[in-house]
């Protein structure tokens, strides 16, 4: 770790004023953004575990699958810390799966009656192709999967991945929220006990970075993907596209974009509130759940505006928020998709 | 697979010009060129080995051809950190290095491979025993194997990028062969007899094989020339750093960081250890993955410390990033310098297990703990070299760092039509 000496060259890292906009915005995206979130989570995939240890039959668990992947959609943006740690990002919703490893492993699993879903422990060293909302979504949606019957293997292997969710989306909120936890190292910066941010601009940027790359994520991947090219497009690569999500988990990671954007904003963000609108208004009047309409030229066009609006969302976004703030976007995850 | 996506930094702010960012652009274009006439050097050899080995198949030549593809793997990789921040490099190498690859669209395959999938209709085409074929309802002729077969009709068709027709992982996999010992130790182990002719062909069709390996492997030389004048003294992809170097140094710095973090830690070593999947090897089918990731981890290095030890052991070398730096931030250009020497060091861990014989699937099983912590202090390293990239962004480029997918940027079209 560098010495702070270096740092303090810095603005951001002498002693915060009250009117200090950075501080400020670094303060309310942690704590009224952040911590709700993982808050939200928590509770929802606690939820689902409960519901699943109950009754495990696809109608019984659809309900708090939804709710659970709700809560999701308000913090996948948040690419850091506990949520990338132990790459609980991609056992949590692996997704895109170019090579249909879900539906194979949760197959070769079922047919061998795997004894390892017997151990929660074990269980959270299985493939990520048999953990997670998408997991779960095969088992609860496809006709390949959902015919089970309460006790047999398959039910086991649901409650199994309702568990392992909850546990992980408690971990996430234990490490996030607890002192010296990673809201902690977000807000304290430099002065965090182990430093990961070397000063408030980097802990805004990296805020910054997760905003600006999860919404390039939805227009690339959500959209991009489904829509295709015009004489090719590909429905069937909808995100969700079983549970019908794929125009709502576009609505809900707006939303979370747009509450992760008002707190970071130092100002007001008119260009952006309504480009914001404008999107999630269009997402909304799809009336095309799971974006089938993709394969028809006029329901893929409207798919494909929702895209090009995020790009408009992307530009005022960088001037009035980025630039006020001083920070630019960094590296992203998604880079070398 | 993956057409990987270019990182962008986007100057918005006119860039301070520090002495020596001339001098720091130049040596990375002279590595760059250097890179890649090793690369071509070492696949003209592996051209003459396999015309050998297909002019007289035995196990000898199989093996000296097996052997010519590892070495011209060392090279390349090295190159790969040009890729993202040179748009000419990201739009050309996916001829070169897509993977991963539905393999099946080219030669036969173990059953348990599968068909035709959701995502590809053509996973399990197999041209080589099919002279023709239906392609997106038109009939091709595929009678003749031939590189502009490869190139033109049959790489990323029906636009499925694991589509692979082409590059080291076409030829790897028509030398190697399916590796089907699992997370067990063990390469593919293709016969030779693939290539015999007459009634000792194994696998069928074995004239057609060897004729696709011929093919791809003259498209791989030519591929790899054009490249390199890209990179020669007037080339297009050196003018474009060397003309403006500020944009030169954005460029340098967002192939280190994109590469580390997105590509290699995340998309090539993450994904796969989690998915305990040995085809998600970067190369799979000749367990050659220890050596891609340590090399692509050298490449980075390379760039920043402004040094290249070309394939005959000279060296090319010049006023570097780490120089540059550090005149700007001692402290900082300390701490990348060491940031990047832990990942080549946790990478060489991995590697030096990998030639004790623990290779890379073993490490990729469930379970395999040893495997598991290799790959993620490999994983933490990257990741935490590439903060101390984002901080020499901003000390380097006092500009806006946008980074972007090259899908959208450089090619509008395959997003939205």
């Amino acid at each position: 770790m560098r010495k702070l000496t270096a740092l303090c060259l810095s603005l951001s890292c002498a002693t915060p004023l009250a009117a200090d906009p950075l501080h400020e915005a670094l303060r309310r995206a942690v704590n009224d953004h952040t911590i709700p979130a993982v808050k939200t989570f928590d509770a929802e995939a606690a939820a689902l575990a409960d519901v699943a240890a109950q009754n495990c039959l696809p109608e019984a668990v659809k309900p708090a699958y939804h709710a659970a992947f709700d809560a999701w959609m308000g913090l996948q943006h948040l690419h850091m810390g506990p949520v990338e740690a132990n790459g609980r990002i991609l056992a949590i919703a692996f997704w895109p799966d170019k090579k249909g490893m879900t539906p194979r492993t949760l197959a070769s699993y079922i047919a061998d009656e795997d004894p390892i879903i017997e151990d929660p422990a074990e269980f959270a060293t299985a493939s990520i192709a048999v953990r997670g909302l998408f997991a779960l979504e095969y088992m609860l949606y496809d006709a390949q999967f959902d015919g089970y019957e309460d006790g047999s293997y398959a039910c086991h292997l649901v409650q199994a991945i309702a568990h392992d969710l909850g546990r992980m989306a408690h971990e996430i909120d234990q490490e996030w929220t607890m002192p010296d936890g990673f809201a902690d190292t977000l807000l304290k910066a430099g002065d965090a006990a182990q430093p990961l941010y070397l000063s408030e601009t980097e802990s805004v940027q990296a805020l910054y970075t997760m905003l600006t790359s999860s919404l390039e994520n939805t227009k690339l991947q959500r959209i991009g993907r489904p829509i295709g090219t015009f004489e090719r497009p590909r429905p069937t690569r909808a995100e969700a596209r079983r549970s019908e999500r794929s125009a709502r988990n576009v609505m809900l990671q707006l939303e979370a974009a747009r509450d992760l954007a008002r707190k970071l904003a130092p100002g007001e963000m008119p260009l952006a509130e309504a480009a914001f609108a404008k999107t999630i208004a269009l997402t909304e009047e799809l009336d095309d759940p799971a974006f089938e309409g993709a394969e028809d030229p006029m329901g893929r066009l409207k798919i494909e505006i929702i895209g090009q609006n995020i790009d408009t969302i992307l530009g005022h976004l960088a001037n009035e928020v980025g630039a006020p703030l001083g920070v630019s976007a960094g590296f992203n995850a998604s880079d070398g998709d | 697979m993956k057409r990987m996506m270019t990182a962008v930094i986007a100057a918005t702010l006119p860039a301070a010009a520090f002495a020596g960012e001339a001098e720091v652009v130049t040596t990375y274009a002279d590595i760059a060129h250097a890179g890649y006439e090793d690369s071509l050097i070492k696949a003209k050899e592996l051209d003459a080995a396999i015309e050998a080995f297909v002019a007289a198949p035995s196990e000898a030549t199989l093996a000296a051809a097996k052997t010519a593809w590892i070495e011209s793997r060392v090279p390349y990789q090295q190159t790969e950190v040009y890729r993202f921040g040179n748009a000419i490099v990201d739009d050309w190498e996916g001829k070169v290095n897509a993977w991963p690859l539905d393999e099946g669209l080219i030669d036969y395959v173990d059953g348990s491979y599968g068909g035709a999938t959701d995502e590809n209709p053509l996973a399990a085409l197999n041209v080589i025993a099919n002279p023709t074929f239906e392609l997106s309802g038109e009939t091709v002729d595929a009678s003749e194997i031939t590189p502009e077969l490869l190139a033109d009709t049959l790489h990323e068709a029906d636009e499925v990028e694991a589509n692979v027709a082409t590059g080291y992982h076409a030829i790897e996999f028509l030398l190697w062969g399916q590796d089907l010992h699992g997370t067990e130790h063990g390469a593919g182990e293709r016969p030779y007899t693939d290539y015999l002719t007459g009634d000792d062909c194994t696998g069928g069709n074995c004239e057609r094989r060897a004729e696709y390996l011929l093919a791809a492997t003259d498209l791989l030389v030519s591929d790899l020339e054009w490249i390199t004048e890209q990179w020669a003294e007037g080339g297009a992809a050196r003018a474009a750093v060397v003309d403006d170097p500020a944009a030169g140094i954005t460029a340098m710095l967002t192939g280190m960081g994109s590469l580390s973090y997105g590509e290699q830690a995340g998309e090539r070593m993450k994904l796969g250890l989690m998915l305990n999947d040995p085809e998600e090897e970067h190369d799979c089918f000749s367990d050659n993955t220890h050596n891609s990731h340590f090399y692509d981890g050298m490449g980075v290095h390379n760039v920043y410390f402004g040094k290249y030890t070309r394939v005959d052991g000279t060296q090319v070398k010049g006023e570097s990033l780490a120089d540059l730096l550090a005149e700007k931030d001692a402290d900082l250009a300390a701490e990348l310098g060491s940031a990047l020497d832990k990942s080549v060091a946790e990478l060489a861990e991995i590697k030096a297990a990998a030639e004790a014989g623990f290779s890379y699937d073993q490490m990729l099983a469930r379970g395999n703990e040893a495997g598991e912590e290799l790959i993620m202090s490999a994983v933490d390293a990257l990741v935490a070299q590439t903060r101390e990239i984002e901080r020499a962004v901003s000390v380097l480029t006092e500009a806006d760092i946008e980074v972007e997918g090259s899908d959208s940027l450089d090619n509008p079209d395959a997003v939205f039509e």
